[in-house]
């Protein structure tokens, strides 16, 4: 038991990427709630597959015209947004942990 | 038959989907109002997510929410049938109307509502069909036969008008005939020249096809099988005294007749036999050529007449028993013969074949 607990451990750090240093500290750091994004972005994304493409399109070219935020979030935010260096791989697992941490699907009653 | 069938399928069909239509129309009018009412709480709730997690539910439907990769993200509904594809659709009982959500709240693009389905409307319109189906098979059975009725009756009188002419005729006829036969008998042949003698026999032919009209005429319209005598007799001597019966006309047309007859005994009315083979030694005679040849061969309960005549066309042999039907137009008579010995036939349960082919001749087998 033990064993299979801490093999899900690991297999778990093995798939999530960085999302916390990566995402979540420079977010939370500039009072960018994430959860607000999410749902701003499954309004307009749809589904998970979606989801994901659209958003690592985004964090690769972050303008105006790929946000799903509003005009006066951007004005404010959006200078402070730098690119992204980070290896896709990497991108895609942090957006993975990102979906599965605010997913509606299996989390309503 | 089939075209009324076919008519009021039609038009049950028009109806039916007219009525299916119009309800489609009415759940629809009533599920867009609970689409506009279950958008806005998921609205709310998009905006509330996670505080609030409980999915919106209503007494008066069930929902569904559906990704646009087709994943279900809820459900509330009762079938188990899903198709996305559809605006509206039915299952056994419930309709299901789907909706496309212009902004994908809770990342829903497919908006599913369930309501019962009012078995008692489906009920009615196929009660109306079925009445409608009976009404109106009933009154055009009612006008079509009428109508038939209609048409046929001036066939009807024809045929009346004929048998009652024949009746009558038949009555005149048959006074001359006995007198002009017992007067040829009564002739004192000796005394004729050969030239004399010559027009005698062409009389004798004439009144013994006259006799012959007459007695047909007399079975069908005057007589019944009904009284029937049950003679043991035999046929071959009854073939050989026919043919002898006939042997002037035979003569005439310089026929051979070819006889292979076996002794065969039958019991039956000799009168109704006479009918039978006299109306199909006739028939091979008349539709004979000059120097023809017609063979008669009898075996155990087999009696075949065959001749080198005309023949019968291959598209009305299946006519030639039927009553004043002929062979073809250049040849008189009232197309009663073949009519006659169908009857005969039929009543003692015989079977008759016919093997005929244009110009080469016909062949007609009789079985016991």
């Amino acid at each position: 038991m033990v064993k299979k607990i801490l093999l899900i451990v690991l297999f778990s750090f093995f798939l999530n990427g960085n999302f916390k240093k990566s995402c979540l500290d420079c977010h939370t750091k500039i009072g960018v709630n994430l959860r607000k994004t999410f749902m701003n972005a499954l309004l307009v994304y749809g589904g998970e597959k979606n989801f994901k493409v659209a958003l690592f399109f985004y964090c690769k070219n972050p303008t105006k015209m790929t946000s799903v935020m509003s005009d006066d979030f951007l004005k404010n935010y959006l200078p402070l947004k730098k690119f992204i260096k980070i290896d896709d791989n990497e991108l895609k697992k942090s957006l993975n942990e990102y979906w599965n941490s605010y997913k509606v699907i299996g989390n309503l009653k | 038959m089939l075209l009324i069938t076919i008519l009021i399928a039609t038009i049950s069909f028009i109806y039916y989907s007219e009525s299916r239509d119009k309800i489609i129309l009415e759940y629809k009018s009533l599920m867009q109002d609970y689409v506009t009412l279950h958008i806005r709480r998921l609205k709310w709730l998009h905006n509330h997510f996670p505080q609030y997690n409980k999915y919106p539910r209503d007494n008066r439907f069930n929902s569904a929410i559906y990704d646009l990769e087709y994943k279900e993200i809820f459900s509330t509904l009762k079938s188990k049938e899903i198709h996305l594809e559809k605006s509206i659709y039915f299952t056994k009982n419930y309709v299901i109307y789907v909706h496309i959500l212009g902004d994908y709240y809770l990342g829903a693009k497919y908006l599913l509502i369930e309501v019962p389905k009012n078995k008692e409307f489906l009920k009615r319109i196929y009660l109306n069909i079925v009445i409608f189906a009976t009404l109106s098979f009933i009154i055009l059975f009612i006008i079509g036969y009428y109508l038939s009725k209609l048409f046929i009756k001036p066939m009807k009188r024809s045929i009346e008008l004929l048998d009652n002419f024949i009746k009558d005729t038949t009555h005149e006829i048959n006074t001359p005939i006995s007198i002009i036969n017992s007067n040829i008998e009564m002739l004192n042949v000796e005394n004729f020249s050969p030239k004399d003698c010559k027009k005698l026999n062409r009389i004798k032919i004439a009144s013994r096809t006259l006799e012959g009209v007459y007695k047909d005429l007399k079975f069908t319209t005057l007589e019944t099988i009904d009284k029937v005598n049950r003679d043991k007799i035999n046929l071959k001597e009854l073939i050989e005294e026919r043919i002898d019966y006939f042997s002037l006309i035979i003569e005439s047309k310089k026929i051979t007749i070819n006889l292979i007859l076996k002794d065969f005994y039958i019991y039956g009315d000799r009168s109704l036999y006479i009918r039978l083979i006299d109306n199909l030694i006739s028939n091979a005679i008349k539709y004979n050529k000059i120097n023809g040849v017609i063979t008669i061969i009898l075996e155990e309960n087999k009696l075949v007449i065959e001749d080198s005549g005309v023949g019968i066309d291959n598209s009305i042999i299946d006519k030639i028993f039927d009553r004043y039907s002929r062979f073809n137009d250049y040849e008189g008579g009232f197309g009663l013969g073949l009519n006659i010995v169908k009857k005969i036939v039929d009543y003692y349960n015989l079977t008759i074949s016919v093997e005929s082919q244009k110009d080469k001749g016909a062949k007609f087998i009789i079985k016991w």
